[in-house]
């Protein structure tokens, strides 16, 4: 009865440590699968690797171009024309090679940046329907009426 | 990824098809993936770190970690919490089934048995930029049931 009691009291104190733990896992252990560019900018044990690195397109030349990711940049070697893409950004599919990528595939993510705009409008949206149906109280959220908004016009 | 007005559709949809009392929290579990998973875009804003911020919040993409999210989220609502599980749940399942439509080379972020698999699964219909292919057919399915949901309710008043 008093473990029961606990675990009833104390559940979300599990399920914050799963979640920690779901989340040391995957960072832990995500360069076995794919590894990544700042992964392979640091450490040499990837290299031959085939991965996916997507980002902003930098400087381009003749055989190539600048892939750039938050902090990280790498060259792509390419013969193909690869165009720069516009309101997006260009994802790269490629092996690892002498610091560099040799490109396989790539995909210009043209006009990505508006689906974040639109985005950005539905999350307004959402908290609009969110506070239409509860209310702050405390640490927690009340309903402001009981059952179906619908409902609550009618009676 | 679809867009958020997308994934908000269908969780619109769900709710008048399944006749859900709070279609928050449906919303709300169609949006949860994405709201903190997404959080790793923040590196294209503050030049952090990639793999820190993206691996970190990766697992709140899968079924595993939207599970776990959900348990927690419910502790903060004042109402039936099998239902508000049962509404969140039903919300970030149609999220993560819709999201299966994204076109990928290699990486996607549908890692469904993940921690088991890190296999990405994907249906790859369309590339995830061009999210209108979805929108716009859902607006209108959207539109057609509430439209359909209205007569039928003008039929009842007028019987009564």
């Amino acid at each position: 009865m008093k473990v029961n009691k606990f675990i009833k009291r104390y559940n979300w104190i599990f399920l914050v440590l799963g979640v920690v733990l779901l989340c040391a896992y995957s960072y832990s252990y995500y360069n076995e699968h794919y590894p990544s560019l700042s992964s392979y900018l640091k450490d040499d044990v990837y290299e031959g690797r085939i991965a996916e690195n997507c980002g902003k397109m930098g400087e381009k030349v003749e055989d190539g171009f600048e892939l750039i990711y938050g902090k990280d940049k790498i060259f792509v070697k390419t013969d193909e024309e690869v165009k720069r893409p516009k309101w997006g950004f260009v994802c790269v599919l490629g092996e690892y090679s002498n610091g560099t990528i040799l490109m396989r595939k790539y995909h210009s993510a043209d006009y990505n940046n508006i689906k974040y705009g639109i985005s950005f409008i539905a999350l307004i949206i959402f908290a609009f329907i969110f506070f239409r149906e509860w209310e702050i109280k405390g640490l927690r959220f009340k309903e402001r009426f009981k059952g179906k908004l619908r409902g609550r016009k009618n009676a | 990824m679809p867009d958020w007005i997308s994934h908000m559709l269908i969780a619109l949809i769900i709710y008048e098809v399944f006749r859900f009392e709070k279609k928050s929290l449906v919303i709300l579990g169609a949006l949860l993936p994405d709201m903190l998973g997404k959080l790793s875009l923040l590196v294209n804003v503050f030049e952090l770190p990639y793999d820190v911020l993206y691996w970190i919040f990766t697992p709140f993409h899968t079924p595993l970690g939207c599970v776990l999210i959900t348990f927690l989220i419910v502790h903060f609502f004042r109402y039936n919490q099998r239902k508000a599980f049962l509404y969140i749940t039903a919300g970030w399942v149609s999220h993560l089934l819709f999201d299966l439509v994204n076109k990928h080379m290699l990486l996607g972020q549908n890692m469904l048995l993940f921690p088991v698999s890190w296999t990405n699964f994907r249906i790859g219909f369309a590339w995830p930029e061009r999210f209108y292919l979805s929108l716009v057919p859902l607006i209108i399915v959207y539109l057609i049931i509430l439209s359909v949901k209205r007569k039928k309710n003008q039929n009842v008043y007028k019987t009564r």
